[in-house]
């Protein structure tokens, strides 16, 4: 895990990202690893949490969907990504000394004798060393592309269908990059889009509406008002306005997104706090002296919880689909970021290279699928009219 | 002559505000159109504009009348006859012609907001007549509605002997008083275009009138070549139609065409809004018969059917829905004109090669941001652009390297001068030269205080977003690195002509001009407020403000010597390839284009000055050809495969 997290963080020192994205990285994986370090060797659950675990494995359907999505998404984070799909090589074995590309400085030809300063091209000098015959060697990934590069082969033209011997195992878009890469790198930017999406909309939708049902009153009128007027703003015509004027980088998208995406959580937690309130075991934790913070997110919040598990696959999923909306009506994260809805934007004005629309179709489809199934699964997991969580 | 941004990016942008004018209702009453009856017409004739005549009775030193013998006698008229005709006797008559249309326009009016759509070539520019016309053979000028004209010594004054046939679709004779009125309309401000206020304000010094059909207009400045201030922007106004000028004339003529000078016209129900326009061919157009226009202007009618989506259009195209269609980009050309309807020929595509100034595709680097102003850095950009594999791969080897900052105007355009090439080592020389010799961790170059070598690209383009990433990988391997800012077209417009941008792609439209322009592209005068501050709404996009090229310019600009012109412009270019703030990006040295094997063409497919297939008109719809043509779809024929390529204008840039 530790050496997870040092290829994670070491992984964001490739180019082309920018400093919103890198720190994204860092926060998404923090919070999965603290979650993780968490789960595994501290985590207790209650006998009631635990039944409602059984009762999510038991669900095979939703169960293996979550298994199979884990892994996808452990895959392409984490910096494993890098091992899979990428133009930099896994290793070198150069004049007798060892190299290993992956992470880091980009190193210039001229490091392998190429004579230039620029990246190494770790294709040719594959070609270049076997040509040679020498003792030198080089061992690039199963994919040997970067989402972003341009592989031009001689007398081709693009988009160039599915090829294995050139490992275009999916085609190549009409620009000339390489299918597989993008679609793999796009998940990447949309599960940590929607992850960190789903992150901030919880925070803030969790805190005021807790906020709202604990306190009440005035607070509560004045900011359900708010919410109201809030919610009349037509979201997705804001955010085209501000991509078609701005350079719509992912922090900025994050930013608008969760601008108008946390109203909807607020109404959900306000219910459930509010009904909360006025049980005993809250009126028996304030008589203790219990603090109000230590009211709400100890003794409330617990017991309201599962309302706001169930929405979080279906949140995931809404995030999804409009940031691909938004990158298929090219008001989305600015080129040349692998998204999968410029993919479908490509593939639908390239419909002679089905190639293209089918790659980002069904990998649209399966992630959707995969996290629609996981939502029903929970949701029927946490069922309270099948377990009841009164203490 | 309005230098107006090319509007590729309307084709993309515009999908997403459709819905707004889908209002499926037959409207329009096409109140240009109609014919008038002759009391009518005799009482149009007699109309007086009192508004209007008023106004010239205030500036009695700009309109000025005057009687026919005050005509100087030793005036050399000219009326431009003895060239050939370009059009064909062979033209059939009669047909609908389908266009496609990527966007419904948003005005019928003549001038104002929304009047610059890519429908005004059909309704104004291309139909509609001005007093000359520039031949697209020889370059000179032809009659349109003067017969004759004739230039003052001084080169300042244009005399024109006006058609007396000529009228408007309503059978209003056009007039010497129209000429006045136009100038009365242009000035105001009711139209909301102030650019074209400050054009009939500051370039004409005064309109004479010597009798109905004899006119002079003055020029504020002497040019070799006077008449171009009045192939596009001189016409008759019908000043009946606008008998009801006013403030609110923007919502008042908002669907209603002006009765128009040319062959084509709405009529009533020819509008459905949001989805078609229909033109009628006028049966009796007054210069049916006339040299230079016979043989032209062949369909019956004309149908206009929107389509948003580009991709689609292609293949309606290919239904048989449209007669031709422009494929200029490689993929239509390439890939989408393949298949059976071409194979068997139902549907022939040429390409014509030729000769004239086109759109300028080039990156404009503002060189008074931080790092750009050093002209090492700007050099090192121009080494760092990889044109070539742009060209190579986005345009699959067609286009052609733009050498200088203007391209195709024959002479005048420098003859030696070549661009700077890619190349990963003269960039890193040049960026070297200023400090830059260190690569980061990422491959861009970091100088000793830690700056980068990151600028950002911005485009209005979004259709032509794949060439700047093809850039951008590249400059990367000379250690520049370029984040690409796509904006919306009006957003990535304003932007650079806010002076906003670093680096921007950009193209600007030029019209068939004798020579170059570089007093708005080049001149610190828009470059510079007198506080030093930017000066916004200027087309100078790289900031550059030299004293020698200022001077340069200005001697340009004065001079009326074809022969100094031409080595000042020279010298113009030299000077700014030394300056090193304008990329040249690439031309395409042709057009193409798809068309049912129905449409036909005159010999050598069309004229040398043409600029798309069909603006000049020329080509005819063979109606008995077209049923013989769906007849051998329908069975499966080949009719015989045809792609030709014109090369007789053909004019190669590099050597």
């Amino acid at each position: 895990m530790l050496y997870a997290l040092y290829c994670g963080v070491v992984m964001h020192l490739q180019p082309g990202l920018t400093w919103m994205s890198r720190a994204g990285i860092v926060a998404v994986e923090g919070v999965v690893l603290a979650a993780l370090w968490r789960m595994l060797f501290r985590y207790r659950p209650n006998p009631l949490t635990r039944r409602k675990l059984q009762r999510f494995r038991s669900i095979g359907r939703g169960y293996w969907s979550f298994v199979l999505l884990t892994a996808l998404i452990m895959l392409s984070f984490f910096g494993i990504g890098e091992l899979l799909v990428n133009n930099r090589a896994l290793a070198v074995r150069y004049e007798g000394k060892w190299c290993f590309p992956t992470y880091g400085a980009n190193r210039p030809g001229s490091d392998f004798g190429l004579g230039y300063g620029y990246e190494t091209n770790y294709r040719e000098l594959k070609k270049r060393f076997a040509e040679e015959g020498g003792d030198n060697w080089v061992l690039l990934p199963p994919v040997p592309y970067d989402p972003l590069e341009q592989d031009y082969g001689e007398g081709l033209i693009h988009p160039q269908p599915p090829n294995f011997a050139l490992r275009h195992f999916l085609g190549t878009d009409n620009n000339a990059r390489d299918i597989l890469a993008r679609l793999f790198y796009g998940f990447r930017t949309a599960m940590m889009f929607s992850l960190l999406f789903m992150f901030f909309v919880y925070l803030i939708g969790i805190a005021l509406g807790c906020a709202m049902g604990y306190f009440g009153g005035t607070f509560d009128l004045l900011v359900q008002r708010l919410i109201e007027i809030w919610s009349n703003i037509p979201f997705l015509y804001i955010v085209i306005i501000v991509a078609s004027v701005l350079r719509p980088t992912f922090g900025v998208m994050l930013f608008i997104f969760v601008l108008f995406a946390w109203t909807t959580m607020t109404y959900f937690m306000r219910t459930a706090t509010y009904k909360e309130r006025t049980r005993d075991y809250v009126a028996a934790a304030r008589v203790l002296g219990a603090s109000t913070p230590r009211i709400l997110f100890h003794h409330i919040m617990p017991n309201t919880i599962s309302t706001v598990v169930t929405f979080m696959p279906f949140t995931v999923v809404s995030a999804i689909s409009s940031l691909t909306a938004l990158d298929f009506l090219g008001f989305g994260l600015p080129p040349p970021t692998p998204s999968w809805g410029e993919l479908l934007r490509r593939g639908l004005s390239h419909l002679d290279a089905p190639w293209i629309v089918a790659s980002a179709f069904y990998g649209l489809v399966l992630v959707l699928v995969l996290v629609t199934f996981i939502g029903e699964a929970i949701r029927e997991a946490f069922d309270p009219r099948r377990f009841t969580t009164y203490q | 002559m309005t230098c107006a941004t090319v509007r590729n990016g309307l084709l993309a942008a515009a999908g997403l505000w459709g819905l707004a004018g889908c209002g499926g209702k037959k409207d329009g009453d096409g109140a240009g159109g109609r014919r008038l009856n002759p009391e009518e017409i005799e009482a149009a004739k007699a109309f007086r504009h009192e508004a209007a005549e008023a106004y010239y009775a205030e500036n009695p030193e700009f309109f000025r009348t005057a009687t026919a013998a005050d005509l100087p006698p030793e005036l050399v008229w000219e009326d431009g006859m003895e060239q050939e005709e370009f059009a064909s006797p062979e033209a059939v008559q009669g047909g609908t012609e389908t266009i496609w249309l990527p966007d419904f326009p948003r005005t019928l009016r003549a001038i104002g907001p929304d009047s610059n759509g890519p429908f005004r070539a059909y309704l104004q520019d291309e139909n509609g007549m001005r007093v000359v016309h520039r031949h697209p053979n020889t370059g000179n000028y032809m009659p349109g509605l003067a017969e004759a004209w004739a230039i003052s010594e001084d080169r300042k004054t244009v005399y024109l002997k006006l058609d007396p046939e000529a009228r408007y679709s309503d059978g209003v004779p056009a007039t010497a008083e129209d000429y006045f009125f136009l100038f009365y309309f242009m000035r105001q401000e009711w139209h909301r275009e102030p650019w074209s206020i400050n054009w009939y304000h500051e370039k004409y010094t005064h309109i004479t009138r010597y009798d109905d059909f004899t006119i002079a207009v003055g020029l504020t400045e002497a040019k070799p070549d006077p008449l171009r201030f009045f192939e596009e922007d001189v016409r008759p106004v019908p000043r009946h139609f606008y008998a009801e000028y006013g403030d609110d004339y923007v919502e008042r003529y908002q669907w209603l065409p002006e009765p128009t000078t040319g062959p084509y016209v709405i009529l009533q129900g020819d509008v459905d809004k949001g989805r078609s326009v229909t033109q009628q061919r006028l049966e009796d157009w007054w210069a049916n018969g006339k040299k230079f226009w016979r043989y032209r202007f062949n369909p019956a009618k004309r149908r206009f059917l929107v389509t948003r989506d580009p991709n689609k259009a292609v293949e309606e195209f290919k239904q048989g829905i449209y007669d031709t269609f422009r494929a200029g980009v490689p993929e239509i050309w390439y890939d989408k004109l393949s298949g059976p309807e071409i194979e068997r020929g139902y549907i022939y595509k040429a390409q014509f090669y030729n000769e004239v100034p086109r759109p300028s595709y080039a990156i404009r680097i503002n060189s008074t941001k931080p790092l750009l102003d050093n002209r090492d850095i700007r050099v090192g950009l121009h080494h760092a652009c990889n044109w070539d594999l742009v060209i190579q791969e986005y345009f699959r080897g067609d286009n052609e390297r733009m050498r200088t900052t203007s391209d195709g105007y024959g002479a005048f355009t420098h003859p030696t001068l070549q661009p700077r090439g890619y190349s990963v080592e003269a960039a890193e020389e040049a960026f070297a030269k200023a400090g830059f010799t260190q690569r980061g961790g990422d491959g861009i170059f970091v100088d000793g205080e830690g700056r980068r070598l990151s600028f950002t690209l911005t485009t209005g383009y979004r259709p032509l977003e794949d060439i700047l990433t093809i850039l951008e990988r590249e400059a990367a391997k000379a250690g520049v690195e370029f984040r690409l800012e796509v904006l919306d077209s009006t957003a990535g417009w304003k932007k650079a002509q806010e002076k906003k941008h670093e680096l921007v792609f950009t193209a600007l439209n030029t019209s068939v001009e004798l020579y170059p322009r570089y007093f708005d592209f080049f001149h610190s005068y828009n470059a510079h407020e007198e506080d030093g501050s930017p000066k916004t709404h200027t087309n100078n996009m790289t900031m550059t403000s030299d004293p020698e090229i200022d001077a340069l310019i200005d001697r340009y600009e004065a001079s009326s010597d074809p022969e100094e012109i031409r080595s000042l412009a020279f010298q113009i270019e030299e000077k700014l390839y030394e300056e090193a703030a304008y990329i040249p990006g690439f031309v395409q040295p042709f057009y193409r284009c798809g068309f049912w094997r129905w449409v036909g063409w005159p010999d050598g497919f069309n004229s040398r000055l043409s600029r798309y297939h069909d603006d000049l008109c020329v080509h005819w719809i063979d109606e008995k050809k077209k049923e013989e043509t769906l007849a051998a779809r329908k069975k499966g024929e080949g009719l015989g495969k045809s792609v030709q390529v014109y090369e007789q204008y053909r004019v190669r840039l590099q050597p």
